[in-house]
């Protein structure tokens, strides 16, 4: 017993002391006006990166985080039969959240970026490079990793709503190609292909001076297949297109609707050459405590010839297990083309 | 006396001896309802002994007493006289959505009409009248005829349409005989049916052609079936949630012919049907005069049960009295107070980067001076590679050099196509005055951002009355239901519209501070969140 006691100890002292004096190094080295900066770096590497637990382990490949010089993340891989390289992660990233394996011998990995936004970086592993890098909000890989879903990038705060409209876009792994995919000329976060709002719409901006904008409030959901893509959209203001309503028991036809907070289910259909994008109105949704329509998407069951979505408020400690408010069972069919 | 509270106890004491000064305010009915029902009993048993002789004579006693003891009932065809009348009974509601298969619930009473079958009006019932997009009830096919019973309500009306796109009579019978009849077309032309008065426990609705009908837009005042007529002469109110100050005037004293009961301050959602109420305090017999101010149990949000004020849209507050069970008085006055409560909230912290606490590698940027495409002046410069990654993410940044700089894509550069080649959304930033959030005003330590921000509505629209808006208070309460703070909206914060960030709160408020950081999202959330928080809009009502 004293003799393992003494031994931790042994081991506690030299690793306090092997640290000391690396920190007493690195204090001699760094610049005397700046050392609060040097300990605020380090502070804030050991935040970003809490634990590097973040692993990824197959047959031929091993990947972990691990933190890189000054502020940056490193990537470091394993391949079959060769030692451990690193890879730069550019863009100041938070925490790497996860990695999937896409095809071509790629790895996706997702970091945080600020509180709602997320770096992608689709990484090379056997050439040891990024691939592609870029910010997006919500994504979402299609199970067979070839696809990402998500919604265009746009700064956290001082933005105002027209500028914080959400925009469904695809980032196709598969294609190799994105980067010359994308609008614009040279912007690094104007990437991959937009799915809606339809471009056509997106001429209208505005309806009765007041901006029409999207919020998608529940992510998006795949298929088991990855050919389609299902999320739910609030319309600000309400959109007179969706007002036909596809109901049971029909009485007489609806007249004009005022423009209210419209839901409507988009399905994007990727089995076509390009894209198909349809959408289903759901219910006029009833405004709720911030007079905000808040309806989320609970749960998704794609069948052979129809769908079924659960729809309900948002979930909170006042009502954990809150039921879904309702269910619908949508036949791909009454999903209106744009 | 001992068991009231002390402004209450003292108001009953000193009001004691002036009841005798309002003696002449003693409700008759009420005395008069008792010999009635005496001479009832003593007719009853009449009634036992010769019931054929008598029964007539009896039941002509019955229907006698029954008239002299309830205030007459008032029924009409005109939606106008209705809310005149039906408003000295107590504040008007409006139901529209929520009825259920075979009852609809209108605040404390109860509306049953049997199973039928619920329609939109606008999707399923094309037509109605004035603007109501609400459900109706169907009669059902080929069915002419609909009792609906009634219970807890003190004024009721609604408004029917036959099926057929014809004009039909339709028939409106109240359980006491009284009815009104009148041609309703069926192209839209629903028209209004309804009483005002106590004791009416049925209706029944008729299409003396035969058809079916609907009806909808429910109007009610809700209250006992059987209550005192209201009889307080003046009375104020006024609410000031952020110094928890709700404040009732009574100016003359009310007697309450022998029974007891309890003052209790409301507040209603009549959006939600949500409904909060707060006893204050018991007063037996007497209303006394006086100013009663008291402070209500806004929160109490603990591990297992939260109490207090629920989330909703509070916009009317009043007082009643009233046993339980019994007859309930409630004010005549109805304050408007439009209070938004979030309820459970959490409250996370925002800043801006600051170049000078980064330490990454310099980086060429350019940077931009000038307020439109047209005037845009495009520099080159150099920024820390972490601080414009940051400035980039978050919308905004405190440079060392340029000052306060915004990201290209939350400016109005972002759509100007006259930018130089290999400016983009990473590297590109504008040169500003102030930190400034989406309400255009500048940000401080007291500035809050929500999701969403209902200030792009002109007057007139209905969502203009929406909240939160640039400029609203937002008032944090500790579970001790003392304030935490008051602060403005002034910033709009996408990601607290998603569920996923509330960590298991009702609502997400975004706070900003001025304290410096290099990367937008440093700081935790404030000490103690989640609070309960409401929208106050800065005015007392």
């Amino acid at each position: 017993m004293r003799r393992s006691s003494f031994v931790v100890n042994l081991i506690s002292f030299c690793r306090y002391n092997v640290m000391t004096v690396a920190l007493t190094c690195m204090a001699t080295f760094m610049p005397l006006s700046q050392p609060s900066l040097a300990q605020t770096a380090a502070e804030r590497v050991a935040r970003r990166v809490p634990d590097f637990s973040v692993t990824y382990e197959d047959a031929t490949t091993h990947l972990r985080v691990i933190p890189g010089p000054r502020s940056s993340t490193l990537l470091a891989v394993t391949s079959l039969h060769q030692p451990e390289r690193a890879i730069l992660l550019p863009g100041y990233p938070g925490d790497v959240e996860y990695f999937e394996k896409a095809p071509g011998g790629l790895f996706l990995v997702v970091a945080k970026a600020g509180t709602a936004s997320n770096h992608i970086y689709i990484v090379d592993v056997k050439a040891g490079r990024v691939v592609d890098h870029f910010l997006c909000s919500s994504p979402v890989i299609s199970p067979n990793h070839r696809y990402i879903a998500y919604i265009k990038f746009f700064p956290e705060r001082g933005v105002d709503e027209e500028q914080s409209s959400h925009f469904a876009m695809l980032y196709d792994v598969g294609r190799g190609d994105e980067r010359q995919a994308r609008n614009s000329t040279s912007d690094p976060n104007d990437v991959g292909r937009l799915l809606f709002p339809p471009s056509r719409l997106l001429a209208r901006t505005r309806r009765g001076g007041i901006p029409v904008t999207h919020y998608f409030p529940s992510g998006f959901a795949w298929s088991p297949d990855s050919t389609k893509l299902l999320f739910l959209d609030n319309v600000f203001p309400g959109d007179p297109i969706s007002n036909g309503a596809l109901h049971e028991g029909n009485v007489r036809p609806s007249p004009a609707v005022p423009p209210s907070p419209a839901v409507q289910l988009i399905l994007v259909d990727l089995t076509a050459a390009t894209p198909t994008v349809s959408r289903f109105k759901t219910e006029r949704c009833r405004d709720s405590v911030s007079e905000f329509c808040q309806i989320y998407l609970r749960g998704v069951r794609f069948g052979a010839g129809s769908l079924t979505v659960a729809l309900g408020g948002p979930p909170s400690d006042r009502n954990p297990v809150k039921p879904s408010d309702f269910d619908l069972t949508i036949p791909y069919a009454h999903f209106t083309a744009q | 006396l001992e068991s009231l509270p002390p402004s209450l106890g003292r108001s009953f004491s000193s009001q004691f001896d002036r009841r005798r000064v309002f003696h002449w305010r003693t409700i008759e009915p009420l005395s008069r309802f008792s010999r009635l029902r005496a001479y009832a009993s003593f007719a009853l048993r009449i009634l036992r002994v010769v019931p054929k002789l008598f029964a007539p004579a009896i039941a002509a006693a019955t229907t006698f007493a029954q008239a002299q003891t309830l205030p007459p009932v008032m029924v009409t065809g005109s939606l106008q006289e209705w809310e005149l009348a039906a408003a000295t009974r107590g504040p008007l509601r409006q139901f529209g959505d929520g009825f259920g298969s075979g009852q609809a619930a209108l605040g404390r009473g109860t509306v049953s009409y049997g199973p039928s079958a619920r329609l939109k009006v606008g999707r399923d019932w094309s037509e109605w009248c004035c603007g109501y997009q609400g459900e109706v009830v169907w009669s059902g096919r080929g069915s002419a005829r609909r009792r609906i019973t009634i219970n807890g309500l003190r004024a009721f009306g609604l408004f029917i349409e036959p099926q057929s796109r014809r004009s039909e009579r339709i028939s409106f019978v109240l359980s006491d005989g009284q009815f009104i009849t009148k041609m309703v077309s069926g192209a839209g032309g629903a028209s209004f049916f309804g009483f005002v008065g106590d004791g009416v426990r049925s209706i029944s609705i008729r299409d003396e052609s035969g058809g079916a009908f609907a009806f909808g837009d429910l109007r009610y005042v809700d209250g006992w079936g059987f209550a005192i007529t209201p009889d307080v002469e003046e009375h104020a109110l006024s609410t000031d949630m952020v110094k928890n100050a709700f404040k009732v005037e009574l100016d003359a004293p009310y007697d309450t012919g022998g029974y007891s009961g309890n003052l209790t301050y409301l507040l209603i959602d009549n959006l939600d049907d949500e409904f909060y109420s707060e006893v204050i305090g018991s007063i037996y017999q007497l209303w006394p005069e006086g100013t009663y101010t008291n402070p209500l149990t806004r929160t109490q949000i603990s591990d297992l049960v939260p109490q207090g004020l629920n989330p909703g849209f509070y916009d009317e507050f009043s007082v009643e009295w009233g046993t339980d069970p019994g007859p309930t008085v409630q004010t005549n006055l109805v304050r408007q107070a439009p209070y938004t409560v979030y309820g459970s909230t959490r409250h996370s912290v925002y800043n801006v980067p600051s170049e000078s606490q980064c330490s990454g590698d310099p980086s060429p940027v350019f940077i931009v001076q000038g307020t439109t495409c047209a005037n845009a002046v495009y520099l080159n410069g150099t920024l820390d590679s972490d601080f414009a990654s940051q400035t980039a993410i978050n919308g905004t940044g405190i440079s060392v050099n340029y000052g306060v700089v915004k990201a290209l894509a939350a400016t109005f550069a972002n759509s100007c196509t006259n930018r130089p080649q290999g400016s983009d959304t990473s590297n590109t930033f504008v040169e500003v005055t102030a930190v400034t959030g989406a309400c255009g005003t500048t940000l401080g330590n007291s500035s809050v951002a929500t999701f969403p921000l209902f200030n792009h509505y002109r007057s007139g629209d209905p969502r203009s009355q929406k909240d939160p808006k640039c400029g609203n208070s937002i008032l944090a309460v500790n579970s001790d239901n003392t304030n935490k703070f008051v602060k403005t909206v002034a910033d709009l914060c996408p990601a607290c519209g998603q569920a996923n960030q509330n960590n298991g709160a009702d609502a997400h408020i975004d706070n900003f501070t001025t304290d410096a950081a290099c990367e937008g999202g440093s700081f935790t959330d404030i000490p103690g969140s989640p609070f309960w928080t409401a929208n106050t809009r800065n005015d007392k009502k």
